[in-house]
């Protein structure tokens, strides 16, 4: 049974870790939240449905497509609309605002284009037992995603000249114009590979429940969460908060259980570790006093 | 008499020790010049001083009374008042309202008397707004009255933040460079209006790179170098010192290097 | 539908909405303070209102109720949450919305849960007919409208109100000054919440039941489009904004009926929306609106006097 509830914890982990590296980079480098962050994780769903809606399509080939085409979308609202917003030096909650509109935009949209009826992934996972541990390929493959994303990412942030920049100017946003990076460079690349990852986060989460509008913003707050958790913009930060948040959620629903209380409070352990944390450390976990 | 006295503090940003046990004390009813290199830490003593920054240590009284670690607010109510050196203007309030905002013991202030004691607080107004009109009479912003603050240039915006700290009628201020970006002329008014009020018994602790000012206007000067006081004494003892020309000095061969 | 009844209806919902837009122009638009949970107070003001029916107590102490424990609970959320940066500020207040209404969707034993709740009309006794039981709810929605409005314009065009305009560009500054800047912060969310939980309380009755589905997030982000889009920092502005808002809604889904579109009104409702406010931030952020100053007579009479 605890070794279920840790493997469990595992992918609830991994997904948070892909689902949020990009909105903890890009709220380091553009100093604001996007909320939007939700609806890149459900388009993420809905362009995996082209693949996965057949039954012989493999999730390899729908990964890659919701990848670009998420990572894209992102760097087109940037474009369009957020770059123009930090020029005109919009104050932070209307950045914020922008943002949540911008989420309705998208998830509106991708109601308009797919329906909002409940859709699904027409896979079939083999089930690997080992007594009474169940793993799925799915699961496994969740896990190998958010590995490989932080080896890569690891190696990037240290060992590239673009990597250390990004770090640089997420803790120092001055600091990049001395050392004449291109700093627009910079965010672009961001924006594209961060909600990329979102949107990979997006197909899993879709292949292990259903493909629904709401599916995003219903694992939004988990995601500012261990964003906050790890402190912005730190990604070593983050992938200890998505672990933290991970076990705390799957062991927290054995307790609830216990308790004779609701599963619904899933999502409030999520929100309530987020609010005590705030409180007590709103620096993030790593962050001094 | 000392109405300030501050014993012993240290503040470390980081790793970086910005202050290692300043101590000095402030006689009421003089202006005390507060010089030293830049990085010196003399803004930070004085954001310490009105709590808009945490020590690490060490204490502080005014008239006796501890205010070490009080919220700026309380600070503010003991009769000390504080203008920062790059102003912090309400921008999108018009001059007037800068200024009326930081007059004391406003009745119109409260949740309840702004709803129910609306004639009371109106007729105060009227009597703070004679007191406006005297401040910028004195600073000559009349016409700006009715401006929008942002409108102004930098040299106005720091006359009215010097303003409001005089509106505050406090018993002592915390000025930071005070003269700095405002035309020679009017910033040696403010220094001679400076001496006036403190004729009457106000206090004044002044940050002031300009050696001129401090030699005219201050009663006792303070050095600060790498977070220590370094000497004190009257000003032209101070300037004249051998200490006070080589750290002077020091910091222009650094600044070449 | 009887289209006065429909106008009327529109009405209704309309002042609530105002409520709402109101309370928030006084946290965001004056002060400064984003708050993302607003639902929340509205959401806890409708089912204190229900509960409190159902307990038997009277019309107007219910009502009562709904802007006191609204208002208590905005001073225990902001009291640890002013101190947070903004950013924090508006994630925090947005989980603690979806708390809220995982708590009423799960614990069946305080509301229905789920299925919701249902709540007598004050009105039942009179057996008006719907017509007239619209307008009696649109004279009650408005009277509090029209008293919330007066309040807020006195608070707001007096020191206080001048208090919490200069909290709003720096709080830092106004500490300064010696204003307690935490206190106004306070007071100004429990008014804010107690204004939205009357809000709740009206809506409730309206609409004689109520679920934990109709406090979705989305209702804040209205809101937010209302206040932004009439004017921000002017309660006007806010008015006109509930109004606008409201009846774009209305009128779209109207259309839907009357005109057979290739695509769901709905969601073309929504993409309007969203596109419409980065627009409104984006080129005319002050509003429909505009802020005025305060309005200080002693300043016109001071200049002329001392020009003569």
């Amino acid at each position: 049974m605890t070794e279920q509830i840790i493997i469990n914890s595992l992918v609830t982990a991994s997904l948070y870790l892909l689902a949020a590296t990009g909105l903890t980079l890009t709220f380091g480098l553009s100093k604001f939240p996007n909320f939007a962050y939700a609806e890149f994780v459900t388009l993420g769903a809905f362009l995996g449905l082209f693949v996965l809606r057949n039954p012989d399509g493999n999730i390899l080939f729908a990964l890659p497509i919701a990848f670009v085409g998420v990572g894209l979308i992102s760097v087109l609202s940037y474009s369009l609309v957020f770059k123009n917003l930090v020029a005109r030096s919009t104050n932070l909650i209307y950045l914020m605002i922008s943002s949540i509109a911008l989420g309705y935009v998208i998830r509106h949209g991708i109601a308009e284009i797919w329906g909002w009826r409940t859709q699904s992934y027409q896979q079939v996972w083999t089930i690997y037992r080992f007594g009474d541990l169940r793993i799925t390929t799915l699961w496994i493959l969740m896990i190998a995603a958010a590995l490989l994303t932080g080896i890569v990412l690891h190696l990037f942030l240290t060992r590239s000249r673009l990597g250390k920049a990004i770090r640089a100017i997420a803790n120092n946003p001055d600091l990049a114009s001395i050392t004449g990076i291109n700093k627009q460079k910079i965010i672009i690349l961001t924006w594209f590979f961060g909600a990329g990852l979102a949107g990979m986060a997006g197909v899993f989460r879709a292949a292990a429940t259903r493909v629904v509008p709401m599916l995003g913003w219903d694992i939004l707050l988990p995601m500012f969460a261990v964003t906050i958790l790890g402190g912005i913009g730190n990604f070593y930060g983050l992938i200890l908060a998505s672990l933290i948040l991970g076990f705390a959620e799957n062991f927290g629903v054995v307790y609830l259980l216990r308790a004779g209380l609701s599963t619904e409070y899933r999502m409030a352990i999520a929100f309530l570790i987020l609010i005590i944390l705030l409180i007590f450390r709103p620096k993030g976990l790593a962050g001094g006093k | 008499m000392a109405i300030l006295e501050v014993n012993n503090v240290v503040k470390n940003f980081g790793g970086l020790k910005v202050l290692k046990g300043a101590t000095l004390s402030v006689n009421k009813g003089t202006i005390v010049g507060f010089v030293g290199p830049n990085g010196s830490g003399k803004t930070t003593l004085l954001k310490i001083i009105f709590s808009l920054l945490d020590s690490d240590g060490g204490s502080i009284a005014f008239n006796g009374n501890d205010i070490t670690g009080l919220s700026s607010h309380k600070i503010y109510r003991q009769g000390l008042s504080f203008a920062f050196q790059l102003p912090r203007l309400f921008l999108r309030m018009p001059v007037l309202d800068n200024l009326i905002i930081a007059a004391r013991q406003q009745h119109g202030e409260g949740l309840l008397r702004s709803l129910f004691a609306r004639r009371a607080w109106s007729n105060q107004e009227e009597m703070l707004a004679d007191k406006v009109f005297q401040t910028l009479n004195f600073l000559e912003l009349t016409h700006l009255a009715k401006n929008n603050t942002g409108e102004l240039s930098g040299g106005q915006r720091k006359l009215v933040e010097i303003g409001r700290a005089l509106m505050a009628d406090p018993e002592m201020m915390l000025l930071d460079e005070p003269a700095a970006g405002v035309n020679p002329v009017l910033g040696k008014k403010i220094y001679q209006k400076l001496r006036i009020l403190c004729e009457q018994g106000m206090t004044f602790l002044v940050v002031e790179h300009k050696l001129d000012m401090v030699l005219d206007f201050a009663d006792w000067v303070y050095m600060i170098d790498h977070g220590k006081i370094m000497l004190a004494g009257p000003p032209r003892d101070v300037i004249e010192s051998p200490d006070f020309y080589t750290t002077y000095v020091g910091e222009k061969n650094n600044a070449s290097s | 539908m009887d289209p006065l009844v429909f106008i009327l209806d529109a009405l209704v919902f309309v002042g609530v909405f105002m409520l709402l837009a109101l309370s928030l122009n006084l946290e965001f638009g004056y002060t400064g303070l984003g708050n993302f949970g607003k639902v929340a107070f509205f959401m806890v003001g409708a089912y204190i209102y229900a509960i409190a029916i159902q307990f038997g107590l009277p019309f107007y102490l219910s009502l009562v109720l709904c802007a006191l424990v609204a208002s208590i609970l905005g001073a225990l959320v902001s009291l640890p949450a002013l101190r947070l940066r903004e950013d924090y500020l508006a994630i925090t207040t947005i989980a603690f919305g979806e708390i809220v209404r995982i708590i009423f969707k799960a614990e069946q034993s305080i509301a229905g849960g789920v299925w919701g709740i249902s709540i007598p009309s004050i009105f039942r006794d009179l057996n008006l007919s719907i017509r007239m039981s619209v307008v009696a709810n649109l004279l009650l929605v408005y009277f509090v409208v029209i008293v919330v409005f007066i309040v807020l314009q006195l608070l707001t065009n007096s020191p206080y109100g001048r208090v919490l305009r200069a909290i709003r560009e720096d709080d830092e500054a106004v500490s300064v000054l010696g204003k307690n800047v935490i206190y106004y912060k306070v007071q100004v969310f429990m008014i804010g919440s107690a204004v939205a939980g009357l809000s709740g309380g009206l809506y409730a009755q309206y609409l004689r039941f109520i679920e934990p589905n109709m406090f979705l997030p989305l209702v804040t982000f209205f809101v937010w489009i209302m206040l932004i889009l009439g004017g921000s920092g002017n309660n006007k502005g806010a008015l006109v904004g509930a109004l606008l808002v409201e009846f774009i809604s209305r009128g779209s889904r109207i259309l839907k009926d009357y005109v057979a579109l290739p695509v769901d009104a709905h969601n073309v409702q929504y993409i309007m929306f969203g596109v419409l406010i980065i627009l409104i931030i984006m080129y005319r952020p002050d509003g429909l609106v505009r802020e005025k100053p305060l309005k200080a007579d002693w300043i016109e009479r001071k200049i002329t006097h001392g020009n003569s």
